[in-house]
């Protein structure tokens, strides 16, 4: 048995809210995780099939497309949060020596060092407000043409990739933010409109998306660095 | 097939000019001739042309071709710029994939993948805006997540539009993707309320990115709404898009206006000059007349050729506020007398071109808003004003150490630009030159 057809049979086992679930809570997890490339692991769920195409034989090698390109997404991610993650350190542990000395909090010279600047009290706040928002929504706007589970967790995909782009204060961060947002997004879409074309198209976008997220983030390193050393 | 060619040759010399970008000169020569090949292709392209690819059609109007032909030709302008200023070169690739995408979503005609392309363009050209300058980087995170916001209504409009615009059903939801339509170009374009992320990107970005980002993407975010509007409207659509253009262009004109007198970071000021020039240019589309549309659409290039002229100029003057412009005009002569006629022109005064085209504008919008007019016209003298104390403060005598001298190339392009408008401005008849079918086009 190839690994594609295991890969197949291992998605085809899984039932729809099964996997709306696994997302919907790897997603609210990135609001909590601090870790930046642990962070890609819950990106990287968001691409798992909820949506139609997952139930239909002729959209199967798109699924396999789907899931290459968060792969390709997250590899992109990667790198930046590696560089990220180890430079923050890095400066947390300079500014921690110099804090013995200035006695100014860590924090407020560095607040992107810690996830939003808040501590875990507010992020599972900010969760419990994603939730809200997302149910609402789907009480007031309840999509007709769209399957509930697909509806339900398309919102809360949105809502909370809105507020982690809001509270956040890296670029990397944001661009989660964003990514969670269009995922939410593509998969209430992908059930209205399956033209090839523009699938093709959204993972282009993804995949740009991506590449501006690191290239934003990489830079923001910079000039953090060259604030830090000043 | 030339009209795949638009698409394909940018992104393509995009891969090359990746991978070349360590030879700067060789990166900026192959982009600036890859520009200027698809600026000279998408100008004698046959009108006629259009191609069915897997089901869509894709073609290109006059206006769509013209409008392409001068973001082109714009942005190779830019290009040469930046290399003359030692830009970063990883600018050059990035110009070329954006303007690939811009293209394809001019040209093609369904609303879906059209959005998307334009999408995938402004995307590209937010990564134009992280430089060395601190704050930039943040400036593009910002951007980024805030225009991307667009990409869903726009994909809902054309869902709507397209899906269900047969249905008599469905009229309400044909006009209420009508509004997410008019609410995404609105955010793309940067109109008022949605005028907050461009003055960022005019103060911390490159004039590359402030320009891909007002005066290209603006561009092809009008082209693609006149394609959109064109291919389906419910009864009653043009009425409503008329009146959306009209009070957005007077709120913007007026807003950025006012905003423009105090500002002491000239960039910034830049930043309103061509946001309110942008809001004259929605009035001009909104009033819907022949001469009005077609003055409108010559205001595009001519706030376009502004804007870039004076954001090249503030590059080589490295003047960020009004102190340092201090005596401007003896360190960096060519930079000086761009920057003042251009921003003459963005702000409309007489003698150059930008005052031709607000002419006939303040005229049709008089005949049928007089009130309005007056605000506009009123409200017009922030950039001016603006402008003329950034003329003053370049007359200024300082001090130089002489060692800092302009560079010549980026000076002559800035001087280049600014005498068109003021070769446009004092003899508006040069337009005659032109193509019989393009001046028809521009109502000429």
């Amino acid at each position: 048995m190839s690994v594609v057809d295991y890969l197949s049979e291992f998605l085809a086992s899984l039932a729809p809210h099964q996997v709306a679930l696994v997302v919907a809570a790897a997603t609210a997890s990135l609001l909590v995780i601090e870790e930046r490339r642990l962070s890609l692991l819950p990106l990287l769920i968001q691409y798992l099939p909820v949506d139609p195409l997952a139930s239909s034989r002729f959209y199967r090698p798109v699924i396999f497309a789907r899931i290459g390109l968060g792969v390709a997404v997250c590899l992109i991610l990667y790198v930046t949060a590696r560089h990220v993650q180890r430079e923050l350190d890095r400066l947390v542990r300079l500014l921690s020596d110099e804090n013995k000395i200035s006695h100014v909090p860590v924090e407020r010279r560095l607040p992107s060092a810690s996830l939003t600047g808040m501590g875990l009290i507010f992020r599972l706040m900010l969760v419990a407000l994603g939730g809200l928002i997302a149910f609402g929504m789907w009480r007031t706007y309840p999509l007709a043409t769209v399957p509930v589970r697909i509806n339900l967790t398309g919102y809360w995909l949105i809502s909370i990739g809105l507020l982690l782009t809001l509270t956040s204060v890296d670029p990397l961060r944001m661009g989660f933010g964003v990514l969670t947002f269009v995922n939410g997004f593509e998969g209430i879409y992908l059930c209205l409109e399956q033209s090839l074309v523009v699938i093709g198209l959204l993972g282009v976008l993804n995949i740009l998306v991506a590449l501006g997220v690191a290239t934003c983030s990489e830079s923001w390193l910079e000039s953090l660095r060259a604030e830090t050393s000043g | 097939m030339t009209i795949l060619a638009l698409v394909i040759l940018p992104v393509a010399m995009g891969m090359v000019v990746l991978l070349l970008r360590e030879l700067r000169a060789i990166a900026a020569l192959l982009s600036t001739v890859t520009l200027v090949a698809v600026g000279i292709l998408a100008a004698t392209l046959e009108h006629d042309e259009t191609i069915v690819i897997l089901g869509r059609s894709v073609g290109l109007s006059t206006q769509g071709a013209l409008a392409l032909a001068f973001c082109a030709i714009l942005l190779a302008f830019m290009v040469l710029h930046a290399y003359g200023v030692s830009g970063d070169s990883r600018l050059f690739p990035l110009t070329l994939v954006a303007t690939g995408f811009f293209a394809g979503a001019m040209m093609v005609r369904n609303m879906a993948i059209a959005g998307l392309l334009l999408e995938a363009g402004m995307v590209a050209a937010v990564m134009l805006i992280p430089s060395r300058h601190p704050g930039s980087a943040m400036t593009g995170s910002r951007v980024l997540a805030l225009l991307m916001l667009s990409a869903p209504l726009f994909l809902l409009a054309s869902w709507a539009m397209e899906g269900a615009a047969d249905d008599s059903n469905s009229a309400e939801l044909v006009r209420m993707s009508g509004i997410a339509l008019a609410i995404a170009c609105a955010l793309l374009l940067g109109i008022v309320p949605f005028h907050v992320w461009l003055p960022p990107i005019f103060l911390y970005g490159s004039s590359l990115a402030a320009v891909a980002l007002s005066v290209v993407l603006g561009t092809s975010v009008l082209a693609h709404f006149d394609n959109a509007v064109r291919a389906v409207i419910w009864p009653g659509g043009a009425e409503f898009f008329s009146i959306l253009a009209l009070a957005g262009g007077a709120a913007t004109a007026i807003v950025a206006g006012l905003i423009a007198v105090p500002q002491r970071a000239i960039r910034r000021a830049l930043a309103y000059a061509g946001l309110a020039d942008l809001g004259l240019i929605l009035v001009g589309l909104g009033i819907g007349t022949r001469t009005s549309t077609g003055a409108a659409m010559l205001h595009v290039a001519y706030r376009g050729i502004g804007v870039a002229a004076v954001a090249m100029a503030l590059d080589i003057l490295r003047a960020d506020d009004l102190e340092h412009l201090r005596g401007g005009l003896r360190r960096a002569p060519l930079a000086a007398i761009a920057m003042t006629i251009g921003g003459f022109s963005l702000a409309g005064l007489p003698l150059t071109a930008g005052f031709t085209t607000r002419l006939v504008l303040y005229r049709a919008l008089a005949a049928n808003h007089p009130g309005w007019a007056l605000a506009v016209m009123a409200c017009s003298i922030g950039p001016a004003w603006t402008f003329t104390r950034c003329l003053v403060a370049t007359l200024v005598s300082t001090p130089t150490s002489g060692a800092r001298r302009e560079p010549l190339l980026p000076g002559l392009l800035a001087l280049l630009l600014g005498l068109v408008l003021l070769g446009l401005g004092v003899y508006p008849r040069l337009l005659t030159l032109l193509p019989k079918e393009w001046l028809a086009t521009l109502g000429v």
